[in-house]
C-alpha cells in the first residue's frame, strides 16, 4: 500500500517561486504576443493594403511566426540561450515599431520576434516542472488572448460596453505604441532579472532509448496538425462583432490551461483523449449554438498542453526543439486551409468529415501516448 | 534528430506541393471563396509584395540571430573556463 501511495505523489511539485516565474512569462506571452499581433495589424492598416495583400503578409507572419519555431528550437538548445532568445524576442518585436510605415518589415520583424519568443520562453517554462503538463497549460494558454488583443488594438477598433455603458475606443497612436513598448521594456527586464529553472541539457545523452521513437513523433504531431486544419475550418457563423469572439478566446485560453491541471490529476492519455471525443459531437452538431461551440473549443484544447510536455519528455534535454516541433506542425495543419483557401473549408465542413478527422486525431493521439507509456514508466514518473 | 527533420521537412514540402497542386488543379470546380474574390488580374504577385530585399533582410536577420547565439556561448564557455581556473589557482595558493 505504501508503495502504490508514493509512487502516486506528484514529482516536480511547484513552489511559490515557480509560481510566480510561470505566471510572468505566461502574462509576457500575453505582451509578446499582443505587440506582435497590434504593430502588424495597424501598420497593415495604415499602409492601406487591399485584402489579397493583407492576406499574404498575415499568412507569411504565420509562416515566420510558427515555421521557424523548429529552427529556432534547435539553435536554442544547440547553444543553450534560453533566456537570450526570449529578451532577443522582445527587442525584435519593439524595433518592428520603428519601421511602421513598412508593413513588410513589421511582418518580418514581429514574425522571427514571436518565433523566437515562443520557443524561448516555452523551453523555460515547461523546464519548471518537466514531468507536469500544468506549466505548459498555463504557458501556452494566454498567446491567443494576447493576440486577440492585439488585433483589436491594431485596428484601432471601438469595443462596445454592455448594458448601454458606451464604448471604448482604442487608437493605435504614440500613446499606444507607447504603452506597447513599455510592456516589452518590463517584459525584457523580467526576463533578465528573473532566475530560471536550470536545464538539464546533458540528458539529452544519458536517456533511454524509445521504442517506436520516430511513430511516437509521428502520432502526436499528426494528432497536432489535424487539430490545427480542424481550428481553421471550423466556421463558427455566430463569431460577429467584439463580445462573442472573446467569448470563444476566452474558452480557449480556460482549456489549454485546464487542460494541463487535469491531465496531471486524472491522467495525460485519458484527459487527452476524452476531451478530443467530448469535443468533437459538441464541434460538429452544435456549431450554430454560440455557448455549446465555445463550451467545445475549450474541451478541444485541452489536449495542447499534453502534447507539448509529451514532446519535451520525448526530447529530454531539448525542449526548446520540442516545442518548435509542435509549433511548426500547427502551421503544416494550417498550410492546406492557407494554400486551398477555400478548397478544403466545404468539404471539412460536412459533420461526417469532421467526425473522421477528430477520430484520427483522438486515435493517433491516443496510440502515441500508450506507445510511450512503458517508457516513462521506466524512468519518469509521469501521470500518463 | 537529423533523421526527423529530415521527415519533417519532407512531410512539409509534401503537404504544401500536394495542396498547391490542388488548388491549381480544382480551381475552376469550386465556388468562389473569400479571397477568390479578389479578380486574378488585381492580385498582386507575392514577389511583388515580398521583394527580394525583404527577402534578404528576413535571413540576414536569422543569421545574425545564430551568430549572436553561437558567440554568447562561446562567451559564456570562456568564462566558465576561466571561473574554473581562478578556483583552482586559489586552491593552489592556499
Amino acid at each position: 500500500m505504501e508503495k502504490k501511495k508514493k509512487e502516486k505523489k506528484p514529482v516536480n511539485k511547484m513552489t511559490k517561486d515557480m509560481w510566480i516565474t510561470l505566471l510572468g512569462y505566461s502574462a509576457t506571452h500575453w505582451i509578446a504576443d499582443m505587440c506582435a499581433g497590434a504593430v502588424v495589424m495597424a501598420s497593415l492598416i495604415y499602409y492601406g493594403y487591399g485584402i489579397w495583400e493583407v492576406f499574404i503578409l498575415v499568412v507569411l507572419y504565420n509562416f515566420l511566426s510558427f515555421g521557424l519555431q523548429f529552427m529556432f528550437g534547435i539553435m536554442i538548445d544547440k547553444f543553450q540561450v534560453p533566456r537570450e532568445a526570449t529578451v532577443f524576442s522582445f527587442l525584435l518585436i519593439g524595433a518592428a515599431y520603428f519601421v511602421f510605415d513598412n508593413p513588410v518589415l513589421v511582418v518580418l520583424l514581429a514574425g522571427i520576434g514571436d518565433s523566437l519568443y515562443h520557443v524561448g520562453a516555452g523551453s523555460i517554462s515547461l523546464n519548471l516542472t518537466p514531468q507536469k503538463a500544468l506549466p505548459a497549460g498555463i504557458f501556452v494558454a494566454p498567446g491567443g488572448i494576447g493576440l486577440f488583443s492585439g488585433i483589436i488594438i491594431g485596428k484601432s477598433s471601438t469595443i462596445p460596453l454592455p448594458f448601454e455603458w458606451g464604448s471604448i475606443s482604442l487608437n493605435f497612436g504614440p500613446v499606444t505604441m507607447a504603452i506597447l513598448l513599455g510592456l516589452l521594456v518590463i517584459s525584457i527586464i523580467f526576463t533578465i532579472y528573473r532566475e530560471i529553472p536550470e536545464i538539464n541539457y546533458k540528458r539529452v545523452n544519458t536517456r533511454p532509448k524509445i521504442k517506436y521513437y520516430d511513430l511516437i513523433i509521428a502520432l502526436l504531431l499528426l494528432s497536432v496538425s489535424i487539430r490545427s486544419l480542424y481550428g481553421l475550418t471550423a466556421g463558427f457563423e455566430w463569431k460577429k462583432g467584439f463580445w462573442l469572439p472573446l467569448a470563444l478566446v476566452t474558452g480557449i485560453v480556460t482549456g489549454k490551461a485546464v487542460g494541463g491541471f487535469l491531465a496531471d490529476k486524472f491522467g495525460w492519455t485519458k484527459v487527452a483523449v476524452t476531451s478530443l471525443i467530448v469535443a468533437a459531437p459538441l464541434l460538429v452538431f452544435c456549431q450554430s449554438t454560440w455557448y455549446l461551440a465555445i463550451l467545445g473549443a475549450m474541451i478541444f484544447q485541452m489536449t495542447m498542453s499534453v502534447t507539448l510536455v509529451a514532446m519535451s519528455n520525448i526530447f529530454e534535454g531539448r525542449s526548446s526543439t520540442a516545442f518548435g516541433f509542435v509549433a511548426s506542425t500547427l502551421i503544416v495543419g494550417a498550410s492546406p486551409v492557407y494554400l486551398g483557401a477555400e478548397i478544403l473549408k466545404p468539404i471539412l465542413r460536412s459533420q461526417t468529415v469532421m467526425l473522421v478527422v477528430v477520430g484520427i486525431s483522438a486515435i493517433s493521439l491516443y496510440t502515441g501516448l500508450r506507445l510511450l507509456r512503458n517508457y516513462f514508466r521506466k524512468g519518469l514518473k509521469i501521470n500518463l | 534528430m537529423k533523421k526527423i527533420i529530415k521527415y519533417f521537412s519532407g512531410l512539409f514540402v509534401i503537404v504544401l506541393s500536394v495542396f498547391v497542386t490542388a488548388k491549381n488543379a480544382f480551381a475552376d470546380m469550386l465556388p468562389p471563396g473569400k479571397f477568390d474574390q479578389v479578380p486574378k488580374d488585381q492580385r498582386t504577385n507575392f514577389f511583388d509584395i515580398i521583394q527580394p530585399q525583404y527577402v534578404l533582410i528576413g535571413i540576414t536577420i536569422i543569421i545574425a540571430i545564430g551568430v549572436s547565439f553561437a558567440l554568447i556561448a562561446k562567451l559564456r564557455e570562456v568564462q566558465e573556463k576561466e571561473e574554473i581556473k581562478s578556483k583552482k589557482d586559489k586552491k593552489g595558493s592556499k
